[in-house]
């Protein structure tokens, strides 16, 4: 499977016309570089892109599978090395906000699913069609736009200039979290409103469920009704969007808001890799999201099994 | 790391270079930013080859060297005649040994891939020039016909002289012939650490070398300590200690992060004179001026190329072309229909609407800053080409149209080819210099066009490399440019059509094909057609030892330009080009023009001389 996609994806890559060279003899010739055909040349020679792409996806992937990912065109460093240096923060600011999306979206979906069409709800339910409909890199450039210019702090990146270079201490930590709130910011009010829609929508049709008349018929407490039968039930959906979806975003997040507030994580590299047919980039990029997504979809197989007899027994 | 006194690190030919305002005091980190990997914008803050431009743009001094190039009579041999006792930033000499290392070992060598003979560097049959390093301190160039230009190459931008900078010592360690790995695996190492903008430690010439780099996140240079420069107390040159540039790829967040003063000083930050309302609001809050006196030096931005060797086929076969197209080309080529197309631009509307105000109206040129024109005769030939065919006038549009047999055959309103056969006029929109303003002039110019009788479509190729490959390819009618250039000797694009495919060819890009290939590929100009009198301008002045007289063949040009196109229309230009530098940062000169790179801004200015009074 990784095999067929890695090579599926490499074919893509190389479909638009020209490669990689044909971008960087446009940009070399943009600022008026008299020997940029030569120039061209030389590169196409260093990354062999004179031979055919059969030879040069052989090549590649044969290195892969020994930890070589190749050279990165643009950067014109090892794509290990490139991806190495951003692969820890991709992940920390992934998971930082899976845990803030989720621990504020399942308590507000039951909360609006419990209390159907109360205040409460009409106002989550406002905010989230909002968070919904806003792309969040427009969101992004709002929030950069008033903490720059209202607040008047200093925004993009995830540390202070000062701090980028240093090696850690409880100060490079406060200055992490000083600038962490931006880009948590905004993934929450993006990823909390869908998932609240679905916690809502599962969570309302289970309690309409006999079963859960039932219970309240046993004469149980309410608390205990929502959230031991009816909640472990209608979060079947949401471990499987958890497992399935939330996994690959470790390795290449949202792109569109970390290339808005210039973090240093893998999502932009990839969409500058993809834009500028930095095959091997690109390519090492995309092997790793399917694995993850192979990897999350096994894991939420075995969680919704552990979680739901039903699917155990089947 | 133990220095040597600064008396011994000091070349026996120091420079000595003049001081803007004020001698400076030693320190700080110069924080700047970039918004791609290759950071070229800071590497044209770096500028350091043997010949400069000098700092007022008027022409050419000598850096590295201690005189310009001297000429033998035949025009034939060029000798360079370095400064003494130049080191590099790691103490060890720097001599002509170094480029003979560059040249035989690695430009001459076939099998190392990465570094090969520059263009400058052959005869006209193609072969490698002959080069001579007689003394660690002369070097001599043998070339087969005449060549008064090739010392002003090495002026252009930084990538002319940049790749000659190999100091042997250090890159000996990795090269096969030497102390490296044998073979293949030798040259891949070496290939790997000849980077001198990716290799932390890499020796340098210039005033800073870099010492540490994160990819995709920033660079820092460290201050030579050899460097060959003082001012004119006898202080070594640079002041600043660091330069520290962080990669910021998106352009708004750039532009908040400068609006916000971030960084200390600012040259090339991809920025558009559309900013400069919005940085003028935050200046004092930001504790940041905008220099005055840097223009973008655009002759037309934007403008319009009308390709004279328009066809449609990638394989030309002239047996298969249609009759259409070359009743297109025909008029594409026709004088009379191009001064149609200049008389029908609304000039004054296009910087109304598109720019706001800012810069002028006026037709195409390259850079009014170029030291073709500085004289006063230059002067009035610069003038005239600005204005000529500049007037907003539909009504000589419609007779100029008339006249090309550019007409309404069949009653529609809508002109057609003169044999009667309708006609679409295709504009091509790219991303040339800036989407938006293109955007939004060809809205204004496709009105415009329409309102004398013409059917425009727009061929949208924002985003895409088919604007580029087509326009390299001669496979389009008319497409949005920017164009600025100083110097047409080292840069002749705009004017002399001599260079070929995948080189930015301009409105004559088979013909220029044709040149360079000599004779090979392209199509040749005929007999006394504009093309072919360009041509024989440019090899006429390639042979002319005297600039002044360059300067007249360049007004020839122009005239041809004037008398038989316009080939290249434009808009408006001379737009300002913001740059932001904090009130402490001091010694920037008050001009400069960023548009083109080749002319080394802001390096001709010699910013190791810049220095922080904080």
């Amino acid at each position: 499977m990784i095999i067929l996609v890695s090579f599926v994806a490499f074919l893509i890559i190389e479909l638009p016309p020209g490669d990689y060279l044909t971008v960087k003899l446009q940009q070399l010739q943009a600022r008026g570089d008299l020997s940029a055909q030569q120039r061209i040349a030389d590169y196409r020679a260093r990354y062999k892109l004179d031979q055919p792409v059969l030879v040069r996806y052989w090549n590649w992937i044969t290195h892969f599978v020994q930890g070589d990912f190749g050279e990165s065109f643009e950067f014109e460093r090892p794509v290990k090395e490139i991806i190495g240096q951003r692969a820890l923060m991709s992940a920390v600011l992934a998971l930082a906000s899976i845990a803030i999306v989720w621990c504020l979206a399942i308590p507000i979906g039951v909360y609006s699913a419990t209390h159907q069409y109360s205040l409460g709800d009409q106002i989550v339910t406002t905010l989230s069609f909002l968070g919904l409909g806003m792309p969040g890199f427009l969101l992004a450039l709002l929030v950069l736009f008033f903490a720059m210019m209202v607040l008047k702090v200093e925004v993009g990146g995830l540390f202070s200039r000062e701090f980028t270079d240093a090696p850690w201490s409880w100060g490079k930590v406060v200055d992490l979290l000083k600038h962490l709130w931006i880009p948590a910011l905004i993934s929450s009010v993006t990823g909390t409103a869908s998932l609240v829609r679905i916690m809502r929508g599962n969570l309302l049709e289970t309690l309409g469920q006999p079963f859960v008349e039932a219970a309240r018929a046993r004469g149980l407490k309410g608390s205990k009704v929502t959230w031991k039968h009816a909640v472990r039930v209608a979060i079947n959906p949401l471990v499987v969007i958890l497992t399935t979806e939330a996994l690959p975003s470790i390795v290449a997040g949202d792109a569109l808001v970390a290339t808005v507030l210039n973090l240093p994580t893998v999502g932009p590299l990839f969409v500058r890799a993809l834009v500028s047919q930095d095959m091997y980039l690109a390519g090492t990029v995309l092997v790793f999201i399917v694995l993850m997504t192979m990897v999350g979809s096994l894991i939420g197989d075995l969680a919704l099994a552990a979680l739901d007899p039903r699917i155990r027994l089947e | 790391m133990d220095l040597p006194p600064v008396e011994e690190r000091l070349p026996l030919d120091v420079m000595v270079v003049p001081v803007v305002d004020s001698i400076g005091k030693y320190g700080g980190t110069w924080n700047d930013v970039t918004w791609y990997e290759d950071a070229g914008n800071i590497r044209m803050e770096l500028y350091d080859p043997p010949v400069r431009w000098k700092a007022d743009l008027t022409g050419y001094e000598p850096g590295l060297l201690i005189e310009m190039p001297t000429w033998s009579d035949d025009g034939k041999t060029i000798t360079f005649k370095f400064r003494r006792g130049i080191k590099w930033s790691d103490g060890v000499p720097f001599t002509t040994a170094d480029l003979k290392f560059w040249w035989e070992d690695l430009a001459l060598n076939e099998d190392y891939k990465s570094v090969s003979v520059p263009w400058w560097g052959r005869n006209s049959d193609g072969t490698p020039i002959t080069m001579e390093f007689p003394d660690d301190y002369t070097w001599v160039l043998h070339f087969d016909k005449a060549q008064y230009i090739m010392p002003y190459v090495l002026a252009q931008g930084f990538w002319e002289w940049e790749p000659l900078m190999k100091p042997a010592h250090f890159l000996k360690k990795y090269h096969p012939n030497y102390e490296g790995k044998k073979g293949e695996e030798g040259y891949t190492e070496l290939d790997l650490m000849d980077r001198w903008f990716n290799t932390p430690g890499y020796p340098c010439l210039m005033a800073w070398c870099l010492k540490e780099y994160k990819a995709g996140e920033y660079r820092l240079l460290e201050r030579n300590p050899y460097y060959w420069k003082v001012d004119a107390e006898g202080n070594q040159l640079p002041y600043i200690d660091y330069i520290r540039v962080e990669l910021v790829e998106d352009s708004e967040v750039r532009l908040l992060q400068i609006a916000q003063g971030r960084y200390d000083c600012n040259f090339r930050y991809n920025g558009s004179p559309m900013d400069i309302p919005f940085l003028q609001e935050n200046a004092e809050a930001g504790d940041f001026r905008l220099v005055p006196g840097w223009m973008n030096g655009a002759g037309a931005w934007p403008g319009i190329i009308v390709n004279q060797d328009y066809h449609t086929a990638m394989e030309y076969d002239p047996a298969k072309e249609s009759e259409e197209d070359k009743e297109i080309r025909q008029l594409l080529r026709n004088h009379d229909f191009l001064v149609g197309l200049s008389y029908a631009m609304d000039r004054q509307r296009v910087l109304d609407v598109v720019w706001g105000g800012i810069g002028e109206a006026k037709n195409f040129t390259i850079s009014p800053q170029s030291p073709h024109f500085v004289s006063e005769e230059g002067q009035k030939v610069f003038k005239e080409w600005a204005e000529a065919y500049a007037e907003y006038s539909p009504d000589k549009a419609k007779e100029a149209f008339d006249k090309a047999g550019f007409k309404d055959a069949d009653g529609d309103g809508i002109r057609d080819l003169p044999s009667g056969k309708p006609f679409t006029l295709i504009l091509q929109l790219n991303d040339w210099s800036d989407p938006k303003i293109n955007t939004n002039f060809v809205e204004v110019y496709k009105k415009n066009l329409e309102d004398v009788g013409v059917k425009v479509l727009i061929d949208n190729a924002i985003g895409t490399p088919d604007g580029g490959i087509n326009r390299d390819n001669g496979l389009f009618m008319l497409a949005t440019t920017h164009a600025s250039e100083l110097d047409l000797w080292t840069y002749p694009d705009w004017i002399f059509p001599v260079r070929g495919v995948g080189e930015g060819t301009r409105a004559f890009p088979m013909e220029g094909q044709y040149y360079k290939t000599g004779g090979e590929q392209g199509w040749a100009p005929e007999p006394g057609s504009p093309a072919a009198l360009l041509q024989e301008l440019y090899r006429k002045g390639l042979q002319e030892p005297s600039e002044e007289k360059r300067n007249e063949i360049v007004w020839e040009a122009v005239r041809i330009y004037i008398d038989k196109g316009p080939f290249i229309i434009g808009a408006t230009g001379d737009q300002p080009q913001p740059v932001v530098c904090k009130n402490y940062f001091k010694n920037v000169l008050e001009y400069g023009v960023l548009g083109p790179w080749a002319p080394g801004t802001p390096g001709n200015t010699h910013p190791e001389q810049y220095w922080m009074d904080k």
